[in-house]
Formats: C-alpha cells, structure tokens, sequence
C-alpha cells in the first residue's frame, strides 16, 4: 500500500509534530501526487499522496500547503479556544471517531444547537463549495463563519487574534506557517483550510475492490450494481470517485421545503429545497443523515429513496423518473447498505487520531 | 484601438503573403469556440425555470444540460484539418465551461468546424477523459458498463396536468454506439487577431427532425436505446455555428477606428 497515511502523533507543540508529519512528504511512491504552488520560504512544503483515480489536490495559490501550515491548521481545529467561552472547537461537531460529524442530531454550540446536521469532512479539497447550502465558495471562507456564529462559537474574531496573540505557543506556530506574517483570521482560516485538504479518505474496502485487492460477497455485489445502475440510480448523484457530484438537489424530503437550502443563497426559486450532495465515504459513521439529521439508520434513508420521497415542483428529475417508487426488494435495500458499509475507510480515521 | 480597420487590413495581406510562402507561424490566431444553447430563438434559461414548448407539444422546463465534444477540428478550404482541442465538456449552468480557447492556429481560410458529439466507443472505458469532477461526474459506474455519458439533458414536463422527468442520457449502451460526428460548415478567416465562433444548441432539435419524440408516455430516454437512437439521428440538426471570427463579431471594436 503506497497512498497517504499521515501519522501525526500530537498536536502539543511544533517540535513534537515535525518528525511525525514529514512522514508524509514523498512517500506516495508510484501513485500520482499533488503538489501546490510554491511555500512561502522558511517553510516545508506538503506533498500529498493521493488515491487512485483522485485528481491533483487544488490548491489555492496564496495558500499552499506547508508541514508547518498543516501543523497549525490541525491544532486549531482541536483547539476549543476559538470559542467564546472554551467550550466548543472545530472538533466537538466534526468528531474524528464519527468521520469529522456529530452523532447528534443538532450540535450543541455554546448558545443552542445548531439547525442542521453537520457535515462529515473527507476530500473536501475538491468540493467547490462548503455548507448544505454551499455558502461558502473556499474552506478558507467556510472556517470564519463558524467562530462568529452566535450559537455555534458566539467569539469575535477580534478576540480570537487578541487570544492567538498572547498565547504562549501560537506566536511561534504562525510565525512557522507564515514567517514575518501577523496572526489574523486570514491566516487562522487558512492554516484550518490547510489541515482539512489533507483529510483525504480514498481506501475504503470499495477501493480495495476497484483495484481487484480484495474481493466483494455476493452481497455487496448485489449492492455495487444497484446502486451503480438505473435500478438504484444512487450513482448519478454519488459518483463513483468522490461519492459526491458535490451538486445540489432537491431529494423530495418534502413535498414543501422546510429549509430553503440552496434556494436562500442563490435566490432561484427552483433551487429552493435543494442541499449539497454529501459524500457517501464513512457514511456507516456519520449518522444521522439528510441536512436535519432525520433518519438515523442507513435503513431509513433507503427506504426514503425507495419508497419515501415526495414530489415537489422542485424535486430533482432523477428520482421523479422512478415512477415514484422504486420498489426496491428488502434484499436489495439490505445489499446497498451492505455496499454503504464497504465505503467506511477505517485509516482515515486511525491516521487523524490524535 | 485594438483592432483598427488598416491595421487588420495589414495583418491579413501578410497573413495571405505568409501563407503563400507556407510560413504563417508569426501569424498565427487565437480562437475562441463558445457553446450556447437555444431553444425554437430562446436563449436557454436554466436558472428561470423557464417553459418551453418542443414539436410534439410538451411543455417543459430543462434542469440539466452538460454534456462532452471531442476531437473538435477545423477543416482548411482544401480539405485540411486542424486540431483544436480533444475533448470539452460544457454544463449549461457553468460559466466556467462556456468556451475554450486554442492559441496558435494557423492562419487561414477555414470552411467548417467538424467535431464529435461524445466520444468514440474505443476512448470511451473510465478513466480516458481528463481527472476533473466535471468529467468524472459524466462517468458511468463499472455496472453500467464503465466510460462517460455524452450528454445529461433533465427537465420536467406537464404530462396531462402533472409533472413528470425527462432524462435525455446519451451514453454508451449495450455495446451500441450513439456518438455522431457534426460537421458545419462556416467561414472563418484566421490570422494574428482574436477570433470566435459560436456553436449553437438548439434544444427543440433533439425531440424533432427528422423523428417528433413525445415526451409523454416515454420520459425515461435514460436507458432506453431506442431513445437513444432516435436522439442520435435528430442530432444531425441540433448544432449550428455561428460568428465567422473577427471580421463578423466585435463590430464595435473594429469600427471604432473608421
């Protein structure tokens, strides 16, 4: 096995970090690597191994991917300080052990809970926006909405640079990812940004059976082809790379939306009801699903597609096409579940461990 | 200023000079093919939900339109080709995929476009296109028999009082073939300037010449070959080009100096 596993051991200071992360630079051997623009001088440049079949990792250009930058991105993430009373960081919501979401339906934020589910994050790198409702055009725009959310961080992002500032160790971690450079939320949005392109999840056992390293039962077979062809049809929406067209639809989870979605930031009205599609990798761990975290089983959520979804004026063709009801057998519901479960990638979550 | 009259004048007796003297490198052209969509003299609106009405009657909105060309050529007076790029892919609600644009083509007389509506079954297994989510999300998974559909064209239409889902996917099928190559002939002179030229969908087309295809009662087109066929014989006139480079488009910017 020759793709990414990136072993950080701690996240308890930049000397203790260094050894662990640079294992991950150069060791992609024969399978296609990524690089991004240059580093800024006086740091290390990442360059990530990638999956089979993974396109280059975009990266932006004032923005690369640096050891130290990643270093920084990753602390932050766990760190609960970004809040406004210490109690809430990037990973109380996104927990690694549940692919980087929340078992609960809501996220308990320092004022309330949250409106809907959050989102597991693996590749993001290569989704062109962030949010349900795709808000946020980069993860560096994405990570500065959450801090300032009254329920969900309720800080000033003032008083976050004013905090990273006197800190005893974040001075010398920022001037690490950006020598000569002062601690703002830029640079804070961009270290986060930075650690999350590097959550990438492409060895599940799917992938282990795509390459013909291991074989699937019969019954993820049965599962592979429904859902890979027009009887199941989950694969127009979910890809076959990502799992994800990272588009947004309208699933017929109502027959009158009750979250707009889509629709309030784009202001199109056949866009209303219509959430960014999520990836479907580690989706056995990601529990609950759908953007209010209505059905808590897999089993629920086929049955949603099979039989459950409602016609709307806005609802996507695909499912529309299936006369409504894809009657699907209670063999072929429990065979894509099956199929569901071959897409959990157990060393992404074991390389993230802190 | 750009584009003064003498100055083109110029340019194109030493592009023919050049030519003459088979040396037209230093007058080469910067081309760029655009891909727009119509439909009947609509401009295609997918964002306004519009409605649209085809030649069997259906009414209908378009949801969805992407889709692949590739090997797209030029074809010189005297029979010769150029080519300008393998493949494209253009989504109707993707700004990014509007047009591309080949730098240095041979300065010319150019008399048609030629390219081919999806993609030769020999280039079309999973993986051949270009690494990008736009291409990818054309893919057809290894149960359908791998490689990429040509096109994904989805809407509603009013079906007796009722909405009901269109899916026109052209793609590979059981082993058949539903790629059709287009041929348009135009006139378009290439030299050192900036030059464009418009390739046209007109939507109506692939549900009427030479087969009315009526929606009702036959939506699924997606998976459905004989739909395909039917769509692939109607292509022949879906496509028209439009704009003949410089000297047709821009008369704002050419006349300005006259």
């Amino acid at each position: 096995m020759t793709t990414t596993k990136m072993t950080t051991t701690s996240s308890r200071g930049l000397p203790a970090l260094l050894p662990a992360v640079l294992l991950l630079v150069g060791c992609g051997g024969d399978d296609p690597v990524s690089t991004g623009p240059d580093a800024a001088p006086g740091t290390t440049s990442v360059v990530v191994a990638l999956p089979a079949r993974f396109a280059e990792v975009p990266v932006p250009a004032d923005n690369p991917l640096t050891v130290e930058g990643v270093a920084l991105g990753k602390r932050l993430f766990f760190n609960p300080l970004l809040s406004v009373d210490s109690t809430v960081a990037c990973a109380s919501c996104h927990r690694l052990e549940f692919a980087f979401s929340d078992p609960e339906r809501f996220s308990q934020g320092v004022a309330g809970r949250t409106s809907r589910q959050s989102m597991s994050l693996a590749n993001l790198a290569w989704a062109p926006s962030l949010f349900w409702d795709g808000r946020a055009e980069s993860l560096e725009a994405q990570v500065l909405q959450p801090v300032a959310n009254p329920v969900e961080m309720g800080e000033t992002w003032d008083h976050v640079e004013h905090k990273l500032s006197r800190h005893a160790e974040y001075p010398d971690l920022f001037e690490a990812a950006f020598p000569g450079e002062p601690i703002t939320r830029t640079r804070v949005a961009q270290a986060i940004a930075q650690y999350e392109r590097t959550l990438i999840s492409g060895e599940s056992r799917f992938d282990l059976f795509l390459r013909g390293d291991v074989q699937f039962t019969d019954q993820e077979l049965l599962g592979w082809t429904v859902y890979g062809t027009e009887r199941g049809d989950c694969f127009h929406c979910h890809g076959t790379i990502l799992l994800t067209d990272n588009r947004f639809h309208n699933n017929g989870l109502d027959a009158l939306p009750q979250d707009p979605g889509r629709g309030d930031i784009t202001d199109i009205d056949g866009e209303a009801g219509h959430f960014r599609t999520p990836t479907l990798r580690n989706i056995e761990l990601t529990a609950p699903y759908m953007h209010d975290g209505r059905f808590s089983t897999l089993e629920e959520v086929l049955a949603h597609y099979n039989n459950g979804f409602h016609r709307n004026d806005r609802l996507d063709p695909l499912l529309l096409a299936v006369p409504v009801k894809r009657n699907l057998s209670v063999d072929e519901q429990a065979a894509v579940i099956a199929f569901l479960r071959a897409l959990t990638d157990p060393g992404f979550i074991e390389e993230h461990a802190q | 200023m750009r584009h003064p009259f003498r100055l083109a004048a110029l340019s194109l007796v030493t592009s023919l000079y050049l030519l003459a003297c088979g040396d037209d490198e230093d007058d080469a052209g910067t081309l760029t093919v655009h891909f727009d969509h119509q439909i009947a003299d609509e401009t295609l609106d997918i964002d306004a939900m519009a409605i649209y009405t085809n030649a069997a009657g259906n009414t209908y909105t378009v949801s969805r339109l992407e889709y692949i060309v590739t090997d797209i050529d030029l074809i010189r007076d005297d029979g010769a080709t150029y080519h300008l790029r393998d493949e494209h892919y253009r989504n109707a609600a993707s700004a990014a995929t509007t047009s591309f644009t080949a730098i240095g083509v041979p300065a010319a007389q150019y008399s048609a476009c030629r390219f081919v509506f999806g993609i030769d079954p020999a280039r079309n297994v999973t993986g051949a296109l270009p690494n990008t989510s736009d291409f990818n999300n054309m893919e057809w998974p290894a149960p359908m028999g791998g490689g990429y559909h040509y096109m994904r064209l989805e809407g509603l239409f009013d079906d007796g009082g009722e909405s009901q889902a269109f899916l026109s996917h052209l793609g590979p099928s059981g082993g058949s073939d539903f790629s059709f190559v287009v041929e348009l002939p135009l006139s378009l002179h290439v030299d050192g300037e900036d030059s464009e030229i418009h390739i046209v969908m007109d939507v109506n087309e692939w549900f009427e010449d030479p087969v009315v295809y009526d929606l009702a009662g036959q939506g699924m087109i997606m998976g459905n070959a004989d739909a395909q066929l039917t769509h692939q014989a109607n292509g022949a006139t879906v496509f028209t080009v439009s704009g003949s480079g410089r000297h047709d488009h821009d008369h704002d910017e050419d006349d300005h100096d006259e």
